[in-house]
């Protein structure tokens, strides 16, 4: 395939892919960061292919049974989204216990009324 | 428990009942010396009504629901060395003189937690769709919690303090109900319901669920479990 094969926006897409895959093999040199730099790897690869050869969707899409690649690509956003709402869901609801641990802690520091406070030095905060 | 002398906490969770909060605690505090009310971060001048009162009051800095403001009242309690810790609506819905009742058969060693039902008792006033809603509360309790109550969203309960230490409310909002009943289950305390009367007013109403509401909890709460 020549470069003048590709259309604008394969000419456009492909080396911003291309950047963003390289940016994460960079990233797996970090120990810390290796596994979500896997997936994006894989992610990145997998779009760069699709776009610069849009039949391999239909290619995978046979395989797996599914008429049309675009159901494919419908299929796969459609659970990725599901995992993502779960994931923010949870992370959201952690936060807000978190929040309301350090609310809690510093209502239990100060009490508002009485005014003095004579021997308070203690507070139960087991969260 | 200290049984000639039991310490007895009233939990009062308020969130912008600068309206009622005074007369509420005032009517509590004449019977019973601790009231500890919680102002879930209200932005009207609740807890600035209750200087002076004698009651303890704690001040969450932002609004975190009543749930969480009930539990944070439950650990300031328990810090206090409390016997018994009484959880009582702010909204001027209960009445004070039921708390006796609910205190007695724990002090008396019968059960280790008591809770108030306006379906044993009265329930003044009540509108016809606050009913429904209530007893389909009752329902949803008795499929998905499996505790067999009369009436399982009444905020008037009384817990020794091994109950009280052992319950985590952890649904900040208004799904608290649900959780602490539970954790009553799960934790196996023995529990009684008590008849109480609750008066409703138009005020009362105004701060209570609205049925579209206790639809979104029931819902959050099969989704909790679900997760």
């Amino acid at each position: 395939m020549t470069l003048l094969h590709l259309n604008i926006f394969q000419l456009v897409i492909v080396p911003l892919v291309a950047l963003l895959f390289i940016r994460s093999i960079i990233l797996l040199g970090r120990a810390n960061r290796r596994r979500a730099a896997v997936i994006w790897a894989i992610l990145w690869l997998a779009a760069g292919i699709t776009i610069l050869r849009p039949g391999t969707t239909i290619l995978v899409a046979r395989i797996l049974g599914i008429g049309r690649g675009t159901d494919l690509v419908l299929y796969i956003f459609v659970i990725a989204f599901l995992m993502a709402a779960f994931y923010f869901y949870n992370r959201m609801l952690k936060l807000e216990a978190a929040l309301t641990a350090i609310v809690r802690h510093t209502a239990l520091r100060e009490p508002l009324e009485p005014p003095m406070q004579k021997d308070k030095v203690e507070v139960m905060t087991t969260f | 428990m200290t049984r000639d002398n039991p310490k007895i906490f009233v939990i009062i969770a308020a969130y912008n009942e600068s309206r009622t909060i005074r007369s509420v605690t005032d009517k509590v505090l004449a019977n019973y010396s601790d009231v500890v009310v919680v102002d879930d971060g209200s932005s009207d001048d609740t807890a600035a009504r209750l200087a002076g009162s004698g009651a303890h009051v704690l001040h969450h800095c932002i609004n975190r629901g009543q749930g969480a403001a009930l539990q944070t009242g439950i650990c300031f309690a328990l810090s206090e060395q409390a016997d018994i810790v009484v959880t009582f609506d702010a909204d001027g819905q209960h009445d004070q003189h039921d708390i006796e009742a609910l205190v007695r058969p724990i002090l008396d060693g019968e059960c280790d937690v008591t809770l108030g039902s306006r379906f044993l008792g009265n329930a003044h006033n009540i509108p016809l769709s606050r009913k429904l809603m209530l007893k389909a509360g009752v329902l949803f309790t008795r499929i998905f919690s499996r505790v067999k109550v009369s009436d399982s969203h009444n905020g008037l309960r009384a817990f020794s303090r091994r109950a009280a230490a052992s319950i985590q409310v952890t649904m900040d909002r208004m799904a608290h109900a649900s959780e602490i009943l539970d954790q009553i289950r799960i934790a196996g305390w023995t529990f009684r319901e008590i008849p109480v009367d609750i008066y409703y007013s138009e005020y009362s109403l105004a701060k209570g669920q609205s049925s579209w509401n206790a639809i979104k909890i029931g819902l959050q709460i099969l989704l909790r479990r679900a997760l």
